[in-house]
């Protein structure tokens, strides 16, 4: 779900390259393919108890469930790829079947990209949480282990201490990226460094709620 | 629709005017600096000594002695700041990366000259090989 009311979208991560300002400064960035999405569903207050557009991005060839069938037939029939929600745009009126594209960021320069970041797998503390490895010799024997897990006098592990475990393929959000550039004609959006998740992951777009 | 592919798009990026040198090429590279609020062009020359392929990310390394200091800079290939490459000496390399002339000094850093450029030396070298697959097909 979105994180402010401003307005999203859902698209894809092309990958990375890097672009010359006009100064000749070189910018690295990342392309991102967004839209165009269909809206598959309009919440209202009334009904649904809040607002939101229900949208979709992408095809594919899986058979939908009954329940997203329905939906889909709504607007027009193709399944889509990824659905999730977005906040409203203000002073535009939305049906299902709509298309909402790259354009709704027109004139935005700064935006959030929440995506599913790339899978480590179960990993130890010096990997995942940086920390320092012991001594290898002298009879040492913790030499990747986690070292002290705190204090006696709680006589607990307090929570949120840093253990290994299972490391990215979660959902994680990079906020206040710089907008290079958006090409509504292609569905591209040209952001300011990097994404989450491996080229090809499928990432969500917000506008920013910084300014700067 | 066509499928979105970075590296499409890259190739997008790539200037236009292309300059024609290569690895081991003794070049005067054209750059544009700014002092102050001036803008002028300086000139870096060297050898070739690396070209990075990549499409909008191509670079290449120019290494030159500078009082007996060994120099290298790292030019983006398309960076709007490089104005000009000019070929000074065309090199004989038997390599891509001339990785090895860091270790040598003096008279053993030079690379053998070429009488060709390196498009006609490849034009030289690819009629002759075409010919041949042709004659073996038939």
């Amino acid at each position: 779900m979105s994180q402010n009311r401003l307005p999203a979208l859902l698209g894809r991560k092309l990958g990375m390259t890097q672009v010359f300002a006009e100064n000749g400064d070189m910018v690295p960035v990342t392309m991102l393919e967004i839209g165009p999405c269909t809206v598959l569903q309009v919440k209202t207050v009334e009904r649904d108890g809040y607002a939101a557009w229900k949208v979709g991005f992408g095809t594919t060839r899986k058979k939908p469930t009954k329940a997203m069938a329905g939906v889909f037939a709504q607007a027009g029939g193709a399944a889509a790829r990824i659905v999730g929600e977005v906040p409203p745009i203000e002073g535009r009126e939305v049906k299902a079947g709509d298309q909402l594209t790259v354009a709704v960021f027109e004139g935005v320069a700064r935006i959030n990209v929440a995506g599913t970041s790339k899978g480590r797998g179960f990993s130890g503390t010096i990997r995942r949480h940086n920390f320092s490895s012991g001594p290898r010799a002298h009879g040492s024997k913790n030499v990747r282990e986690i070292g002290s897990a705190g204090s006696v006098f709680n006589a607990r592990v307090l929570p949120g201490k840093p253990m290994p475990g299972q490391w990215g393929n979660c959902r994680a959000t990079v906020q206040n990226l710089g907008v290079v550039k958006i090409d509504p004609a292609r569905n591209l959006l040209v952001v300011r460094g990097a994404v989450p998740g491996p080229p090809g992951g499928y990432v969500v777009v917000q506008e920013s709620t910084y300014k700067r | 629709m066509t499928k979105l592919l970075i590296s499409d798009l890259e190739k997008e990026l790539v200037r236009a005017k292309k300059f024609d040198f290569d690895v081991g090429d003794v070049v005067d590279v054209h750059c544009m600096i700014r002092e102050g609020d001036k803008e002028r062009v300086q000139i870096f020359s060297g050898t070739v000594i690396a070209r990075k392929r990549g499409a909008v990310r191509e670079a290449f390394t120019v290494r030159r002695i500078v009082s007996g200091e060994g120099v290298e800079r790292v030019f983006p290939m398309n960076s709007p700041r490089l104005v000009d490459v000019r070929v000074k000496r065309r090199g004989r390399v038997r390599r891509a990366k001339l990785y090895y002339l860091r270790d040598r000094v003096g008279k053993a850093v030079k690379v053998k000259e070429s009488r060709v450029g390196p498009k006609a030396a490849a034009a030289a070298r690819q009629p002759e090989t075409k010919a041949d697959l042709l004659h073996g097909e038939e």
